[in-house]
């Protein structure tokens, strides 16, 4: 018996250590140090607290080491960082991404977005861009995809289509949907105390917060009122992404926000512009910021309500702010841009110093728009600087940590340990060659590699049409469905899809292709192709084409679109008549032909 | 079932590890303590990084002399006492089968008390390192069982139990302090360091941080080297009281 | 009259069990001590001792604390060196490989390991042996199967001197080393360890015994050898060495003192209480013409051969003066 004790035993601790030695860790393969960067001497925002100064590498899109100086021996490039400080890559953590979103972000030093309602269609391949460590001009997507409201409430205005719920019944599978079509969380509107709008009833909001953590996920809600708040407090919500601006919370919603462990997004900036109180025009006037912007931004900025709301008191919604920060309520930085007055990455700079007027400090202004939005959005390699961090950073002349205005005086933005401009994507910025089929829809509506498919309308110019895109099933494979209203708030309104580079300064370069082929059906009318050239100014070059209600073959030669230089293709669209209506249209098959 | 010495020895081992599976006093502090300080100050206090890795190599020093001290140097001293080893003398088993089995039971021991501590650092502080080293730091920390079961022996050859554990106490202490196994070496005073250098535990923890590459100038075929001579200095020593105490 | 050791036995040193055979002298022998010398500084413990045991016999060594026995078996079982001279086992060096595989022991102020269980020892010295007893066969013969799965440290005194028997019978020993074997034993106990001696014996294991008990060295002993201060004192068996310590004890109601009771011809000891006189005489007949005579008076006279006790008193006596 002793014999076999013995047996047992050294079987039993060689199984463990065998077994030990199989899990135990092994260090991520050594980062080629030869393409390394050294930002040396640099101050920098760990996500907590200014620290340092101190030598940050990056190697293979991560941060590799702090405050060791060996890789510079190993060949790393050195960039002298004095008097500068180094900022985890910022989020704004309320936006709806449109078109070009999270390029301009990225301009910004944003380099991730919490998408708060966008078309569905976005979100495919999301995950896959956001967790690569490739070099991007591209900010990372998180997103609540399509919102959580009822037939003709808020949210479905925008003509994107909603799927609505109608009963708590809907729920569960309505949150199913959204987690299919890869949403990372739930986002629904519930402002019940809204009399100008038809709202969720607090047994389906509490149904869609219950379903959402049945299925893993958590659920944000939209609030324009303390009682709307208070109520969804108890249903469970998980935070909120907006703060009412209607009163000053009591300390009773204080308590229960503290005891309930929400966060809050209070998109301070969008409720400055609708009280009259824009940030707009100091963004446009920034010198360093200014500059950034592109002219569709700088519209959007100068955009104003220019009245005041009783619902909408932004000192009492900075009063909010700073008592809920005060009993320890984590507070995130969130613009709601595109909203009027707002734009894409420019607004997290005055969301931030509106948080440090609510009471905040610099550094936790800046932990609300780094490691905050970060830990609560589960994006874990991002909003800190530490070793195997990712390396999506912002180097900005000057101490926010002293005054939070240094955040705008942007020196590089890195994404992905990349310096954003210095094409470090080989498939932006430089010559694309397209060529074959462009969309044939058959799985998603994905499009060749550096390409994308996406709505457009002539909202980016002020005007008030509405475009959607989604994938439909055609016979054994699927086509693209384009739902539109043309408005009559712009000159020339136009809606449609519009397949453009991925990359803001891509060019496209068609080669001996002789023409764009392509099947459609729809309302009929007679619609426009719109063959962009890249960096070109100016209404672009266009071909019409007839649509019926039966499906046909088109096939445009772009000898024929005046105007069109094959080798500087910056995109097509496929858009409506001028006039006002609606349209909706099915794509197939969009090729090139040589 | 007739005569081997694999048998014997299976046999004897058995009867170590039963004995010391039984006796809980002696089963919690060799198996527990070494993986709490090491959580205590390897992976709380350190917060990770740098000196998880660090510690690890000397902790794993530290986790090892326990048993090697206590459970079959020291146990020894009881054995005499009890006229157990008498038995034993008179009974028709090798006299190497008596030691082997407790340097088995030492190693499976050891083994014991090394793989919590190793899960903590890997799991707990973050410590990453090539298959290759891990293999190479447990067999470096597992060899240490030789020149700290010696001294146990010699000293469980030469006091009774109470004063034997009290000797062995002072011993382990000051080997896994002055030894650098709880602080570097490198915050001592000079005369601390002159005494380092006497001891085993100061070299074999040398060792372990060469294995784990951690920052310092080491030659680890020097400490390896003193290590092997004060092995042989302790196996002299441990014969000698062994044949004086007869 | 006393004995010297060696050359000068009488012929009664001859063994009862053996009378049928030839000189056990001539036996291989299973323990060969020859000037066997045992020093401790000054002290000698063991003085110059020759003994021969044959095999199959049942050897007592009996003496006082101190005397000497626990010392020969140490140097017999190799534990100890000798100062001088020689002894073999089983034809082997003391100690040898050899002779500790043909060698159950069972020694004094000796502990089995507190922590295992009687049927973990038995299999663990069951290890040592090319062909050991059964462990479970052990259990049953030394009658400890109640308490054979109990750790040791649990047992009784009388319990853990019974495990320690058995852990001397597993390797179904040639020759049996007992040292105070019964110590601490119930008179029951006791009795199972006889009868368990005598059995092993009748199926010819050679037994060498030490015992301050004489009444175990009565019960057991084909043959005694009574050790005072390291030396043999007296070899030979129960009965012979009751009758060569001295014919008789007479007892009597005298009105005699005891100076004159002393004075009787061949009194070694006389006692008195009240009027009733215990003799120790070298030879009945020759005293009781005396008393007779010198006291007509003589009353509840009663003659009686000496227990062995009254015997090992009576050698140990002489050999302290002789010493002295």
């Amino acid at each position: 018996m002793l014999k076999k004790t013995t047996a047992i035993s050294v079987a039993a601790v060689a199984a463990a250590f065998v077994s030990l030695m199989v899990v135990l860790p092994t260090p991520a393969p050594a980062p080629d140090l030869d393409g390394a960067l050294v930002i040396d001497n640099v101050r920098y925002f760990d996500g907590e607290a200014m620290q340092g100064p101190a030598a940050v590498t990056v190697a293979d899109g991560k941060i590799v080491s702090i405050g060791d100086p060996g890789a510079e021996a190993q060949g790393a490039s050195r960039l002298d960082a004095t008097g500068k400080t180094l900022l985890p890559g910022l989020f704004d953590a309320h936006v709806h991404t449109f078109a070009t979103a999270q390029r301009d972000a990225v301009t910004f030093g944003v380099t991730a977005l919490i998408d708060m309602f966008t078309a569905p269609a976005l979100l495919a391949g999301a995950r896959d861009a956001r967790d690569s460590f490739a070099p991007s001009n591209s900010a990372a997507l998180f997103s609540a995809g399509m919102l959580a409201t009822v037939e003709r409430g808020h949210g479905t205005q925008y003509g994107i289509n909603v799927e609505t719920l109608a009963s708590p019944e809907d729920a569960p599978a309505w949150v199913a949907a959204r987690i299919e079509e890869g949403s990372d969380f739930i986002k629904l509107v519930y402002m019940p105390y809204a009399t100008y709008i038809p709202s969720l009833d607090l047994e389906t909001a509490t149904a869609v917060i219950e379903a959402a953590h049945d299925q893993g996920v958590q659920a944000v809600a939209h609030v324009s009122s303390l009682e709307g708040a208070r109520e969804l407090l108890d249903a469970g919500v998980d935070g909120f992404v907006h703060i009412f601006a209607d009163k000053v919370a009591d300390a009773a919603f204080i308590e229960a926000a503290v005891e309930r462990d929400v966060f809050v997004i209070p998109t301070l900036a969008v409720i400055a512009m609708v009280n009259g109180k824009s940030t707009g025009p100091e963004l446009i006037d920034d010198p360093d910021l200014g500059p950034r912007l592109t002219p569709a931004a700088a519209t959007n900025l100068r955009q104003d309500f220019g009245s005041s709301s009783p619902y909408f008191d932004l000192d009492k919604a900075l009063e909010t702010v700073k008592l809920l920060h005060e009993a320890g309520v984590p507070i995130l930085a969130g613009s709601d841009a595109p909203n009027p007055g707002t734009a894409h990455g420019a607004s997290v700079h005055a969301e931030m110093a509106l948080l440090v007027r609510a009471g905040l400090s610099t550094e936790e202004a800046l932990a609300a728009a780094t490691a905050l939005p970060a830990e609560f959005f589960g994006a874990a390699d991002r909003g800190r600087i530490a070793p195997g961090a990712r390396a999506d950073l912002v180097l900005v002349s000057g101490d926010p940590g002293a005054d939070i205005t240094a955040t705008r005086r942007i020196d590089t933005v890195y994404r992905n340990g990349a310096a954003v401009g210095d094409d470090a994507e080989p498939t932006e910025g430089g010559t694309l060659t397209i060529a074959g089929v462009l969309g044939d829809f058959e799985v998603g509506t994905s499009a060749p590699e550096g390409l994308v498919w996406a709505e457009t309308s002539d909202r980016m110019m002020g005007g008030d049409s509405l475009a959607s895109v989604a994938r439909i099933e055609r016979g054994d494979g699927g086509a693209l469905a384009v739902t539109t209203t043309v408005g009559s708030g712009f000159a020339f309104p136009w809606a449609g899809a519009f397949l453009g580079t991925t990359s803001q300064d891509a060019v496209g370069d068609l080669g001996d292709t002789r023409a764009v082929a392509f099947e459609v059906r729809g309302t009929p009318a007679t619609y426009r192709l719109m063959l962009f050239v890249a960096g070109g100014m100016g209404a672009p070059p266009t071909a019409m084409f007839e649509v019926t209600e039966a499906w046909q073959r088109v096939e445009i030669a772009i000898a024929d679109v005046a105007g069109f230089e094959p080798d500087r293709f910056g995109g097509m669209a496929f858009v409506t008549p001028m006039q006002t209506g609606e349209y909706t249209f099915e794509l197939d098959n969009v090729t090139l032909i040589r | 079932m007739s005569r081997t010495y694999a048998g014997i020895l299976a046999a004897e081992t058995g009867a170590e590890l039963t004995q010391s599976f039984r006796a809980p006093e002696f089963l919690l502090p060799t198996l527990a303590l070494p993986v709490a300080f090491y959580m205590l100050f390897g992976v709380l206090m350190s917060r990770g990084g740098a000196a998880a890795t660090y510690l690890l190599a000397t902790y794993g020093i530290f986790a090892v002399m326990g048993p090697s001290l206590f459970g079959f140097g020291v146990g020894v001293a009881g054995e005499r006492e009890r006229g157990w080893l008498e038995l034993k003398r008179a009974a028709p088993a090798p006299a190497s089968t008596f030691i082997g089995a407790k340097l088995l039971a030492t190693i499976t021991f050891s083994a014991l008390a090394l793989m919590p501590v190793y899960a903590a650092a890997a799991f707990l502080g973050g410590v990453a390192l090539p298959k290759a080293v891990w293999l190479t730091l447990f067999f470096v920390h597992l060899s240490a069982v030789f020149p700290f079961m010696l001294i146990g022996l010699s000293i469980g050859f030469t006091f009774g139990t109470n004063g034997a554990v009290a000797i062995a106490n002072i011993v382990f202490l000051s080997f896994a302090v002055i030894g650098g196994l709880w602080f570097p070496a490198t915050f001592f005073p000079g005369w601390m360091v002159a005494i380092s250098n006497a001891l085993p535990s100061f070299h074999l923890a040398e060792i372990a941080l060469t294995i784990v590459d951690a920052p310092g100038d080491r030659v680890a075929s020097f400490h390896a080297a003193v290590v092997a001579g004060m092995t042989l200095a302790c196996a002299a020593l441990a014969g000698w009281t062994w044949s004086r105490q007869r | 009259m006393r004995f010297d050791n060696g050359a000068k036995k009488p012929p009664g040193v001859m063994m009862s069990a053996m009378d049928t055979q030839a000189d056990p002298r001539q036996l291989p022998a299973v323990i060969e001590a020859q000037g066997l010398s045992r020093h401790f500084g000054d002290t000698v413990a063991l003085d110059k001792v020759d003994l021969h045991v044959p095999a199959g016999q049942i050897c007592t060594l009996l003496g006082r604390n101190g005397a000497g026995k626990t010392t020969f078996i140490r140097c017999a079982l190799g534990l100890l060196p000798p100062t001088a001279g020689s002894v073999t086992v089983l034809g082997e060096p003391a100690g040898s490989m050899a002779a500790r595989l043909g060698t159950g022991v069972m020694l004094q102020d000796t502990d089995l390991s507190e922590a295992l269980t009687a049927r973990e020892q038995l299999a663990l010295f069951s290890s040592y042996y090319s062909s050991p007893a059964d462990v479970d066969a052990v259990i049953e013969e030394a009658d400890i199967g109640s308490f054979a799965d109990t750790r040791y440290k649990k047992l009784s005194g009388g319990q853990k001197r019974r495990v320690q028997f058995a852990v001397a019978l597993i390797g179904k020993p040639r020759l049996l080393f007992l040292d105070e074997p019964t110590t601490g034993l119930d008179t029951d106990a006791r009795r199972a360890v006889w009868d368990n001696v005598r059995r092993l014996a009748a199926r010819g294991t050679s037994i060498i015994l030490t015992t301050h008990y004489l009444e175990e060295a009565d019960a057991l002993a084909d043959r005694i050898v009574v050790l005072a201060q390291g030396r043999v004192i007296a070899d030979d068996t129960a009965a012979a060495i009751r009758t060569r310590t001295g014919g008789a004890i007479i007892r009597c109601r005298t009105s005699m003192t005891p100076e004159q009771a002393q004075a009787l011809p061949g009194v070694r000891a006389a006692d008195m209480h009240g009027r009733l006189l215990t003799l120790s005489c070298e030879h009945a007949p020759t005293t009781l013409r005396t008393l007779l005579s010198a006291d007509p008076d003589v009353d509840d006279l009663e003659v009686t051969k000496p227990t062995l006790e009254q015997a090992f008193t009576a050698l140990s006596a002489a050999t302290t003066e002789d010493a002295s």
